[in-house]
């Protein structure tokens, strides 16, 4: 997406936009231990570290949301976000409880996907930094 | 020279303008290249086999199309059928690494079982603990990429390879290649002749070589290995990963099969379809027909 967005909504995107990495980032360190425990390796356990850090960045991902002053334009993002991360706390208390949580893992993705697409710089992927994804050009800081 | 397998590198889509420093590393403002993305068809003893899966047009296409040029995508179904075969065919399918451009497209391929290395896997899950600011590492990683393989592996079709083994179908082998482009990175051997000496052999070697000159240097008269643009791990690592590549060739640098390399098309037979697909055809299996037509 390119399109320009209004102040309040560029705001909005500032404080939202680590809110959506830290889901993201936390959503795959879960995925990531069910590939390793569903592959039968050892480096998967259920008490697993990153697991309490997975929710401890959602929690701050929960709060931070809380704060956010939506715009017009962004509440169909927000909406999308609110849901990964409410579901990210029912992944985290189901594995807690030894159930299966692929299910909402799934939903949790397609919602975070969904706010990939409802507004601009909000990316499932970094393309940036792929080894074969082009590269663009960024401002250098000196 | 007996073949047991055919073999074909697909192109299923390209970026016409890419930075020839991400590929050999210190070549910069040297230009461009034009840079496919391709993955290799086995076709031999009962299976047909795959080295990489391309990536999920669905997902990044219009991303990658209009933001930075990549262009030609076809699917797998449409490839392979200049190969003669359907993706439902493909039986085994090689990671090299988790790179969204090698395995980004898993879930075209419903009967295959995968093989990846566990470190691979480990190590990414680890890095996804570090701290924001070191997310260049997770750059080209897609997270929806580790969930579809949470289903694979409950169907019992992901393989975890803990370093090397042989023999994963008669005459293919899988090397790790450990902190060198990836964590994981892994890199597959061909003995055609299925000869434990082998004097047939090809190897597949994922990211780990992006051109020739990562093999041979500027001079012909004077090779030298260069590693690529983009080391996860160590060059030095990947320069000695390098070495063995060619050894496990025989020494040919031809046979080292570099997926990104455009100018695979000059070195084998190649044919360009009329749908814009490119097929190149490096050894056919006997009684296989040429699909170069």
């Amino acid at each position: 997406m390119t399109e320009q967005v209004d102040d309040r909504t560029a705001a909005y995107a500032a404080v939202t936009l680590p809110c959506f990495e830290d889901l993201k980032q936390a959503a795959a360190q879960i995925a990531g231990l069910l590939v390793l425990a569903a592959a039968g390796s050892s480096a998967a356990a259920p008490d697993h570290p990153l697991i309490t850090a997975a929710a401890q960045v959602q929690r701050q991902a929960e709060d931070a949301l809380r704060s956010a002053r939506v715009s017009k334009a962004a509440r169909v993002h927000y909406e999308y976000l609110s849901r990964a991360s409410a579901k990210l706390a029912r992944v985290l208390s189901v594995l807690g409880a030894g159930r299966d949580a692929l299910p909402l893992l799934e939903g949790v993705y397609a919602d975070l996907r969904a706010a990939s697409r409802a507004l601009p710089g909000f990316q499932m992927l970094d393309f940036e930094r792929g080894c074969c994804g082009p590269h663009r050009a960024q401002a250098v800081v000196r | 020279m007996k073949n047991n397998y055919s073999i074909w590198v697909a192109e299923f889509a390209n970026v016409p303008k890419y930075p020839l420093s991400g590929l050999i590393y210190g070549a910069h403002n040297q230009g461009h290249t034009r840079l496919p993305y391709c993955y290799v068809v086995i076709k031999g003893h009962g299976h047909i086999a795959m080295v990489d899966v391309g990536y999920n047009h669905k997902e990044y296409g219009a991303v990658l199309a209009t933001i930075y040029g990549a262009r030609d995508w076809h699917p797998p179904r449409e490839v392979l059928a200049e190969c003669g075969i359907t993706p439902e065919d493909v039986s085994r399918i090689f990671l090299t690494h988790a790179h969204f451009d090698h395995m980004g497209n898993i879930e075209d391929f419903p009967k295959a079982t995968f093989y990846i290395q566990e470190r691979e896997l480990s190590k990414w899950v680890w890095a996804m603990s570090l701290e924001r600011r070191f997310r260049w590492i997770m750059g080209g990683i897609d997270p929806a990429d580790i969930l579809r393989t949470v289903d694979l592996a409950r169907q019992g079709r992901l393989v975890c390879v803990d370093g090397n083994r042989e023999d994963v179908l008669p005459g293919i082998d899988l090397h790790a290649a450990p902190d060198t482009h990836t964590w994981g990175s892994m890199y597959v051997r061909l003995r055609n002749d299925l000869s434990p000496n082998s004097q047939n052999a090809w190897i597949f070697a994922g990211d780990l070589v992006y051109l020739q000159e990562n093999l041979q240097g500027y001079k012909a008269d004077d090779p030298e290995y260069i590693p690529i643009g983009f080391a996860m791990g160590s060059q030095f690592n990947l320069l000695m990963t390098t070495d063995e590549l060619l050894k496990g060739v025989g020494g040919d640098p031809r046979r080292v099969i570099a997926i990104h390399e455009d100018r695979l098309k000059d070195m084998f037979p190649s044919r360009l379809a009329s749908n814009g697909v490119r097929v190149t055809e490096l050894a056919l299996a006997d009684g296989e027909p040429s699909r170069l037509g």
